[in-house]
């Protein structure tokens, strides 16, 4: 009997950018190259469409086995993330060719549970709990007054159960693979064993947490799909509903899009006719444009019907997953060819009709209204002014909005007065956020959508307008996500240019990559301080572990591109740093969020094998210029205790005797007697690497040493 | 105060080893290591080999201090002229000094017993001798 592919357990594996991916690095058993990791980071980072259904739309998908619309369209994230092959366009303000978009609930119901969550935290940690303890320690540091409003990306106790829960899934899989002992099979194994890693970076990096200090999973589009059987009482009650929400004020509800779609049976002829009317109504009504979309819904499946294939979405809540698994749903789902390709139509519409040119249409706008005048001459002159006149003032009482003493360098902004007094205590102290509509989180914003389309220069100089209020305003949890998120503009900019996927120009001079001096510099001054701002100021762990595992993650692509590039461009206009230079800053990070201990064993193991991958790619590719062998003198050949010439051009630059090292490392931290295959396949690794090595490795198996031990274990 | 001593072939295996406590500090030269370090020692010194490769080429010391670390144990390194490798991973702190010291007096046992007529490169060095004089060497610096 022949498997099912692999594919519906990690459904990306095989993707079209993966295998681009994979025609330059080899599949290896030591980790998935860092170009498929950098594009989840880019990925995840995508615009949001929260989505809202009325019942009987609902209903529509579960005539397709799913609960809800919304779940629906998560599983067409995939097919968007597969149009996606990762060419880069650099140029500002173009949007990329191919855009993913992720579904997420309703807003309302994404803030309730946040809250819900947030009150459990509170309560597990004894009434006013440790974020209380955490202030009073921190009296004085401006972070007293700031009430924990955050909630955390996601659960770490869940996010380990998740881990095992796949590592159990894989493992089952490979004792199958293992069985048949094909080629076919044994890539599968390796692409299999990378998916852990890949799959655990997606969870670790992506959330459905809304939070006040960063704008990537505020929804750009609200979308409303209504059915044309809906009657026009239940639309309206479903949009006031919407809009009468008594959303937070860091929520800014004009810069999200809202759309209608009124889905159409296709099989019901006087359906199109109650939509069209519906599509009128609204209009006049309500003044809502609104687009129609005739569907083929499926009464019932039989084996006749053209179906297609979808997989869950990658970048689902940990929780959404494990219910998944819960519930035995499994993980594809089969719907007919049609619906899913007028669907697919209607939604690719949507992203690059609709979605993108509203992005760019508000960054013009915003970039008009607040980012100009903040760069010219005359703004800053008036912001310094703004500085020195309102210093009095919120040094005593930040909170007191009205109270804003005029300064002598306040002349001249008597038009703007109004604006200037709101903007410049537009910080809640007292609450510890920002107003939607501040000039703050404005440019926080139109960063954060630069971001999303891709435009990382453009983001990385809106975000370094803003960095100095932050500080001023001792806003801690905005300054850093603020940091975070410069460094990966930063770090992934630069690793666009250096794309070994793509052709370089090959006459104009190179200079690619950021250079040592960056990294020394600024990268590492900031990741250092977001590091303990988001640790220790804000106590907001899986954050933490995301800007560290992000930055690192950055820096091995770099590295191996940068390897890469070299080796196949041998230009004088060549001027790279050494990939070396970029591993090292990556190891360095890992090791910290190892030692951080913010990890359980099973996702610590993983990391371990990471830094082991890194080590192990040091000297990949290999320089190998044609070395012309020497006749071999009577010494070479029957002198035994004759020295033998190393490789030459590759002496020194391996670092395989430390990878075996962290591997070893990795498959003590994941447990011989729970994880057995997991196991094996590191102390295969091992052993194929001693095996390779020349020197005589009996002393790395004594009896007391781990690997022998592993070795019984395994047997035993 | 533990070390972890290992003299490294030509072919990087190892044809001496010794694990030694400090006799200062009130130490009765028996070495404590954890078993998490115990377990692993032969690849953290294996390890570091890695790195000696790197620097033995761009650098014209022969002993180098703080060449590789893990987890607060230091390896030192010594490179004799026929590249045999002489290493110490230890946790001792600021004895960089009497480890240098230490290092060129093996050196001289190393090359007198390279010297003996019955003694192949390579070979592990199983003399009881060498292993006292070792011992007695480790007392008096480390």
């Amino acid at each position: 009997m022949s498997l099912p592919p692999i594919e519906e357990i990690y459904p990306g594996i095989r993707s079209r950018y993966n295998e681009r991916v994979y025609s330059v690095f080899e599949p290896d058993v030591h980790g998935p190259p860092s170009l498929i990791s950098k594009q989840i980071i880019v990925q995840n980072y995508c615009p949001k469409i929260s989505v809202t259904s009325t019942r009987i739309v609902d209903a529509v998908a579960s005539s397709l086995g799913l609960g809800t619309f919304l779940e629906l369209l998560g599983y067409f994230e995939h097919s968007l993330i597969q149009q996606d092959a990762g060419s880069n366009s650099v140029g500002a303000g173009t949007p990329p060719l191919r855009l993913n978009v992720r579904f997420f609930k309703p807003l309302q119901e994404q803030l309730k549970e946040q809250e819900q969550s947030l009150k459990l935290r509170r309560g597990s940690s004894g009434g006013t709990g440790g974020t209380g303890s955490s202030m009073a320690t921190l009296s004085g540091s401006g972070f007293l007054n700031q009430k924990f409003t955050s909630t955390e990306l996601y659960s770490l106790t869940v996010l380990d159960n998740y881990v095992n829960d796949y590592i159990k899934t894989i493992d089952s899989r490979i004792k199958k693979c293992q069985m048949e002992d094909t080629s076919g099979s044994k890539l599968d194994v390796t692409l299999l064993h990378n998916s852990i890693y890949l799959n655990f970076l997606t969870k670790l990096i992506s959330s459905t947490t809304v939070s006040p200090f960063e704008c990537f999973n505020h929804p750009i589009i609200q979308l409303f799909v209504i059915s044309a059987t809906d009657d026009i009482d239940t639309v309206r009650d479903l949009l006031i509903g919407w809009k009468n929400y008594d959303f937070p004020n860091w929520i800014d509800l004009e810069s999200i899009l809202e759309l209608v779609l009124i889905i159409v049976d296709k099989d019901v002829p006087e359906d199109l006719q109650k939509g069209l009317r519906l599509q009128e109504e609204l209009k006049l009504a309500m003044g809502i444009k609104s687009s129609i979309t005739p569907i083929y819904i499926p009464k019932e499946m039989d084996q006749t019907t053209e179906t297609i294939t979808l997989f869950p979405p990658m970048y689902a809540h940990v929780d959404d997953d494990l219910a998944r698994v819960g519930n035995n749903t499994g993980n594809s789902i089969h719907i007919p060819k049609n619906t899913f390709e007028v669907l697919f139509v209607q939604l690719q519409e949507i992203i690059y009709k609709t979605m993108i040119p509203y992005m760019e249409k508000k960054i013009r706008i915003w970039t008009e209204e607040v980012v100009t005048p903040r760069k010219s001459f005359t703004g800053r002159f008036f912001s310094a002014s703004k500085k020195w006149g309102a210093s009095s003032s919120s040094s005593s009482s930040a909170s007191s909005a009205s109270t804003t003493k005029k300064s002598f360098f306040s002349f001249g902004s008597s038009s703007n007065e109004k604006e200037e007094a709101s903007s410049s205590s537009s910080f809640n102290s007292s609450e510890g956020y920002y107003n939607a509509t501040s000039q703050e989180m404005t440019i926080r914003r139109l960063g954060d959508w630069h971001l999303m389309l891709r435009d990382y220069k453009g983001s990385f100089t809106t975000y370094e307008l803003i960095k100095k209020d932050f500080i001023g305003d001792k806003a801690y949890a905005y300054l850093s996500s603020l940091q975070e998120f410069m460094i990966i503009s930063l770090l992934i900019g630069a690793s666009n240019k250096l794309n070994p996927l793509d052709r370089l120009p090959s006459s104009s001079t190179t200079t690619g990559g950021i250079t040592t001096k960056i990294i020394t510099d600024v990268i590492n001054p900031l990741v250092d301080s977001t590091y303990y701002s988001y640790l220790s100021r804000c106590n907001l762990k899986t954050y933490t572990i995301r800007l560290t595992l992000i930055t690192a993650e950055l820096f091995f692509a770099l590295g191996q591109s940068t390897a890469m590039i070299f080796n196949s461009n041998k230009s004088p206009n060549l001027h790279l740093v050494s990939p070396d230079t970029y591993y090292n800053e990556s190891l360095k990070l890992f090791k910290k969020l190892l030692d951080s201990k913010l990890l359980d064993t099973s996702p610590n193991a993983k990391l371990m094998e990471r830094i082991a991958c890194i080590y192990h790619n040091y000297d990949k590719p290999l320089i190998s210029p044609p070395m012309e062998k020497s006749e071999s003198s009577y010494y070479e050949t029957e002198n035994a205790n004759k020295l033998s010439e190393p490789d030459l051009c590759n002496l020194g630059r391996s670092r395989n005797r430390k990878a075996m090292m962290w591997l070893l490392l990795a498959a003590k931290e994941l447990d011989p007697v729970s994880k057995p295959i997991q196991v094996q396949i590191l102390v295969r690794c091992i052993e194929s690497n001693l095996l390779s090595d020349n020197s005589n490795s009996l002393w790395l198996y004594r009896e007391d040493g781990l690997l022998s031990k592993l070795k019984q274990s395994l047997e035993g | 105060m533990s070390y972890y001593f290992t003299i490294i072939g030509t072919n990087d295996t190892p044809i001496y080893e010794l694990e030694i406590g400090t006799y200062k500090q009130s130490g009765d030269g028996k070495p404590n290591f954890p078993i998490e370090i115990k377990e692993i020692q032969q690849f953290i010194v294996n390890a570091s080999l890695d790195i000696l490769q790197d620097v033995q080429f761009k650098s014209n010391q022969i002993f180098t201090k703080n060449l590789d670390s893990f987890y607060g144990y230091q390896i030192y390194s010594f490179l004799t002229q026929g590249n045999c490798k002489f290493l110490i991973s230890t946790n001792a702190k600021n004895h960089d000094e009497s480890i240098r010291q230490f290092f060129i007096e093996i050196n001289e046992l190393y090359v007198k017993n390279l010297l003996s007529p019955f003694y192949n490169l390579n070979d592990p060095i199983r003399s009881t001798g060498f292993d006292s004089r070792v011992r007695m060497l480790a007392k008096k610096y480390l």
